[in-house]
């Protein structure tokens, strides 16, 4: 008896050892994601994107059932808020961190909505693979470009522009005007993790070790040139803040425009934080085995999005990488991603100091690897194989750009929506011979197709007899039953249903009839 | 045979309770878990005693005073750039919290703020001769660029961005003062 | 397979994507060196600046005394002196204003910082708004009102701006000519092409001894409104008329400018060259920007002789000729107008002249 409590003990122990090894490397691996999302991508300072990976993850831990869920500060997301508040306000400012909260606020809101909205909720579902593909690489494009500036110490550019044009004057100013040991620290950073990413026992640390190699480059330049000399912009200070920053959103009356110009940032947000959360649950539900209802996540994010702009925190929704690497490490339930939020607690308590002096030039350096590492060449070669699917994720991608964020999203989901039409308006139809077999929905988006067929193979001199089979047709419309009456009265024309076991025709036929359409029935 | 639909029944109803008591703790569950950290959010700002975060700048002891004597009022009694310039007054004069995230001075440091070593006609004249050559550096600096190094060196912090309001603030502070004192542009100190 | 192994395929991408960082480092290094080269350069002045830069004593020393001050006052106030690096810049800032497109400069590209690369079309120079290199002045030897000085404009920068919603230092503030008036891309707003501008926008501030913070009447346009008027309407028709009679010598018939030998005599005011549709000088946008500015400058020669009302005619009739729209107006907008612009002029002026070859010389470009 005893024996066998021990051993379920030491089990357990070994669940739980292996639960908090998973915690403590999560929360390794996000550090440096959470603080370069929000200084580099965001523009918010760095507490934000640490509270977002402390409360956000333990908020959407303790909300969502899934095991192998971990929300936490999203690049997309971050990139987002940067795009959205840029014009309203001077980065790191009190009026521009006044105005994200706010922004995060309606975000949570908006995503209220789509929780108590269910049709909304299951429109999420429509958001097919390649046109999310689609906006995640424009954006991992868009994040390499924005973060040129920061890379070498230049100010951002602030006001509205076409993207891409920025991009190529951001890079030539780069070569040109760049600060010189900005541009080293950067180049240091990048070149350690894309050298230590390869390595596959190294991959999950690659982007912490780029970073430490930066700030000690940078320490090294700061006690040899002096750091009023490099002026290579920092982190900054975050331990003031404490554990825990309680914060107000800006709601006042004088702020009303900027609030409303940023209604459609907050759409955007709302939007990309719940198709992420969406997909990745739908991806995780089939890899661990353990299903959970999309909702949930839904809820989790709606709910934890509306508290965090209440202590300072960057929104929360899914990551791709962090919950593959949970899955990898074989995570058994909700402990590793409680356990991540404590210990990211602990490590920015004790090591507050060093992630002060980070310089920013890592961090673009952290972003560029970010964006060049949400193109996925295979995802991206799968889509390519399918046409339908080839222009849907082309023209996602290039609303990126072209469009903006809010832009993509519209179209994105537009796409989708289209992308799901145009499939359900091509059912598969098939002239054999004298058979016309059609496959998918008879309604009134398909008849067009189905009737341009019909009537070229009843003009057909070949055959005295013209067979429909309407067996694998599983939805009908009231059109569609019209347009099958009127065929029916087509003297040529008899129907084939295989579901029903016989023959629907006009006339009934002898046995000997029955045999023969058995025969016939068999050859097709 | 006539038992068999009333089990029937009864097993129906029986899964569907069954059904409900399940949703009934799943709702359950995430609304106490909603409470829970709704309630961590109402603690943290009015339990645990925490400083909460304002866009709004406070007005410091000295903040009317300044404005008097400085004629602040000849841009309006608030406005944008009124702001800036008070923001740019804390900033210089509570250097350690307004600029917290660029100082590791604390209160009881000294020198912890730029006034300390500066008087504010000390930045005026500073901004009427900015971006000018220095000699030691080789190349052309900014005000903006003198304070962020001070930041950096003096005040023991970080380099903020150069448009960062903890540095633009500075700035329209010292241009306030230059404009009161009627500065010209190259004004070497002691005259106009 | 060993942790630390590295494909074959890998390897190869790993190191052509190290040599391709490295490449552009080296790049990097290159373009660093030769900024500061030209930098260290020194400049050759156009005619303008030469003249003015004399008139106003520019030199490297231990202080700085206005000549212009000093004539005005009988006082000489000695302000901080320039140092040779000071000189240059604002000798380079100075021929950036007089000389955008770099036309009198020997290699355009390194004596104007490139600045073409963010100015679209050939036009545009700042001097044709900041007239008399930013600092005109009427015969008297005084700034004039409402001439888009760009000393007063110094003094007076930090202050809140309603178009973009944000107080703007002076280096936005050349931003926002380089989106809208010039029609162009941005610089980066620590290249040097902003620095020296505000250098030498520094510099007249010096020279004329204006004071922070005050206002003076050089500062921006002397705007025209409609109360200034008989408010008759600002009428179209009349405004093409009045263009046609005084401004299509000069600007064209369709507003595309005068270029002779590869250089605009007289800038479009329409057109791909032209300033676009975000840009405060379009009437449908500020309609008391334009106007100003004409009734105070235009024609070239023949300044003050445009009424209010004729000034607000022709501001509204050249605002309405095609011109490229603005970074906010997205890119439909943009391509819709790009069509226009291209194809419109050449419609009309075939239309117009369809045998009739009288009418030539009214119309078309």
């Amino acid at each position: 008896m005893k024996q066998a409590v021990s051993s379920w003990v030491a089990r357990r122990a070994g669940a739980v050892g292996n639960e908090l090894l998973i915690g403590l490397t999560l929360a390794i691996v996000v550090l440096p994601q959470a603080v370069a999302f929000s200084t580099t991508l965001a523009g918010l300072p760095s507490y934000f994107g640490l509270y977002g990976a402390i409360w956000g993850m333990l908020f959407t831990a303790l909300l969502n059932p899934s095991r192998v869920f971990h929300g936490g500060p999203n690049s997309t997301q971050s990139a987002v808020i940067g795009v959205t508040l840029l014009p309203v306000a001077p980065q790191f400012g009190p009026d521009y961190i006044g105005y994200a909260l706010t922004l995060f606020l309606l975000a949570g809101l908006i995503q209220l909505l789509f929780l108590t909205i269910r049709p909304l909720g299951r429109f999420l579902d429509f958001v097919s693979e390649p046109v999310a593909n689609g906006m995640i690489c424009g954006i991992g494009l868009y994040m390499i470009f924005k973060s040129f500036p920061p890379f070498a110490g230049l100010p951002v550019n602030t006001q509205v522009e076409w993207r891409l044009w920025i991009a190529w004057q951001s890079f030539l100013a780069v070569l040109e005007i760049g600060n010189m040991h900005a541009i080293h620290i950067g180049l240091i950073t990048l070149l350690v993790t894309v050298i230590t990413r390869q390595f596959d026992t190294l991959r999950n640390w690659a982007i912490l070790l780029g970073i430490v190699a930066g700030t000690l480059y940078s320490e090294y330049l700061n006690a040899n040139v002096g750091v009023g000399e490099t002026l290579v912009e920092q982190t900054a200070n975050i331990s003031p803040a404490g554990f825990v920053y309680p914060s107000l959103p800006l709601f006042t009356q004088e702020a009303m425009p900027d609030i409303i110009s940023i209604i459609p940032g907050a759409v955007t947000l709302a939007l990309l934080g719940l198709i992420q959360t969406v997909a990745a649950m739908r991806l995780m539900n089939r890899k661990s085995g353990q299903f959970v209802d999309a909702r949930h996540g839904i809820f989790a994010d709606a709910v934890s999005n509306c508290v965090l702009p209440f202590i300072s925190a960057l929104p929360t929704c899914a990551s791709f990488n962090r919950m593959s690497l949970m899955q990898t490490m074989n995570t058994g339930s909700r402990l590793a991603a409680i356990s991540s939020a404590l210990f990211l607690l602990a490590l920015v308590s004790f090591f507050g100091e060093y992630i002060a002096i980070v310089p920013v030039p890592a961090m673009a350096a952290i972003i560029m690897v970010v964006g060049a590492n949400m193109i996925d060449w295979s995802d991206i070669k799968a889509h390519f194989q399918h046409r339908p699917e080839a222009i849907v994720f082309s023209a996602s991608f290039l609303s990126v750009h072209v469009f903006g964020l809010f832009g993509a999203v519209i179209c994105g989901s537009l796409l989708a929506l289209a992308y799901a039409q145009w499939e359900k308006a091509h059912p598969n139809i098939t002239l054999e011979g004298n058979v016309l077999r059609i496959r998918g929905n008879i309604y009134y988006g398909s008849l067009p197709v189905i009737e341009s067929l019909y009537h070229r193979a009843n003009i057909d001199e070949r055959f005295d007899e013209l067979i429909v089979d309407f067996s694998a047709v599983h939805h009908i419309d009231p059109e569609g039953i019209r347009w099958l009456a009127e065929v029916g009265r087509n003297g040529r024309v008899r129907f084939a249903e295989r579901r029903g076991g016989q023959d629907r025709r006009g006339d009934s036929a002898g046995r000997s009839g029955e045999r023969k359409e058995r025969r016939r029935r068999q050859a097709l | 045979m006539d038992s068999a639909p009333d089990a029937a029944f009864a097993a129906g109803r029986e899964r569907r309770r069954v059904a409900r008591q399940a949703r009934f703790v799943v709702v359950l569950r995430g609304a106490l878990s909603a409470a829970a950290i709704v309630g961590f959010a109402l603690w943290a700002h009015f339990g645990s005693g925490r400083p909460v975060f304002s866009p709004h700048s406070k007005p410091e002891a000295g903040w009317e005073a300044f404005r008097e004597a400085y004629g602040v009022d000849t841009f309006g009694r608030d406005g944008y750039f009124v702001r800036a310039v008070q923001n740019g007054y804390n900033l210089v004069h509570h250097t350690h919290r307004y600029a917290w995230r660029f100082t590791r001075k604390g209160a009881l440091d000294h020198p912890n703020a730029c006034i300390d070593c500066h008087s504010a006609e000390a930045l005026a004249y500073a901004f009427a001769s900015g971006d000018r050559f220095d000699a030691r550096l080789g190349r052309r600096v900014s005000f903006e660029e003198h304070v962020k190094r001070c930041y950096a060196t003096h005040l023991d912090g970080f380099v903020p961005t150069i448009y960062d309001p903890a540095v633009r603030d500075i700035r329209i502070f010292a241009r306030m003062v230059a404009h009161h004192m009627q500065l010209g542009e190259g004004a070497e100190v002691g005259t106009p | 397979m060993k942790p630390f192994a590295l494909g074959w395929g890998k390897a190869v991408r790993l190191a052509l994507l190290v040599g391709a960082l490295l490449a552009l480092y080296v790049l990097a290094v290159a373009r660093h060196d030769e900024r500061a080269r030209i930098r260290e350069q020194p400049v050759t002045l156009t005619p303008g600046c030469e003249e003015k830069l004399a008139r106003y004593g520019l030199a490297a020393g231990s202080g700085y005394a206005s000549p212009y001050t000093l004539a005005r006052s009988g006082q000489a106030r000695v302000k901080r002196g320039y140092s040779a690096e000071d000189v240059r810049a604002i000798q380079r800032g100075c021929n950036i204003i007089d000389d955008l497109q770099g036309q009198l400069a020997a290699d355009p590209s390194r004596e104007r910082w490139n600045s073409t690369r963010f100015v679209r079309g050939t036009h545009t120079s700042c001097d044709h708004c900041h007239q008399g290199i930013g600092d005109k002045q009427t015969a008297a030897g005084v700034a004039q009102t409402g001439s888009l000085s760009l000393a007063a404009s110094w003094v007076m920068a930090d202050m809140y701006d309603q178009f973009t919603g944000i107080l703007l230092p002076y280096e936005l503030r050349q931003m926002q000519c380089y989106i809208n008036s010039s029609n162009g891309y941005k610089p980066n707003v620590a290249d040097d092409l902003i620095r020296d501008v505000t250098a030498y926008s520094r510099f007249l501030a010096a020279a004329l001894d204006l004071r922070f913070g005050n206002h003076y009447a050089e500062q921006g346009i002397d705007e025209v409104t409609a109360a200034s008027t008989l408010k008759r309407g600002d009428d179209y028709v009349r405004g093409a008329a009045l263009y046609k009679e005084k401004c299509a010598r000069c600007h064209g018939p369709q507003g595309l400018g005068t270029v002779v030998d590869g250089k605009a005599l007289y800038p479009a005011v329409a057109g791909p060259n032209a300033f676009n549709q975000q840009s405060r000088n379009n009437f449908s946008f500020v309609s008391t920007i334009l106007p100003g500015f004409l009734c105070r400058n235009m024609p070239l020669g023949e300044e003050g002789t445009l009424t209010n009302q004729d000034c607000r005619d022709i501001g509204f009739y050249v605002s309405n000729m095609p011109r490229p729209a603005g970074d906010k107006d997205g890119p439909l907008a943009a391509l819709w107008h790009q069509l226009m612009m291209r194809v419109m002029p050449t419609l009309i002026h075939t239309i117009e002249t369809w045998q009739r070859p009288e009418v030539t010389q009214e119309s078309g470009t």
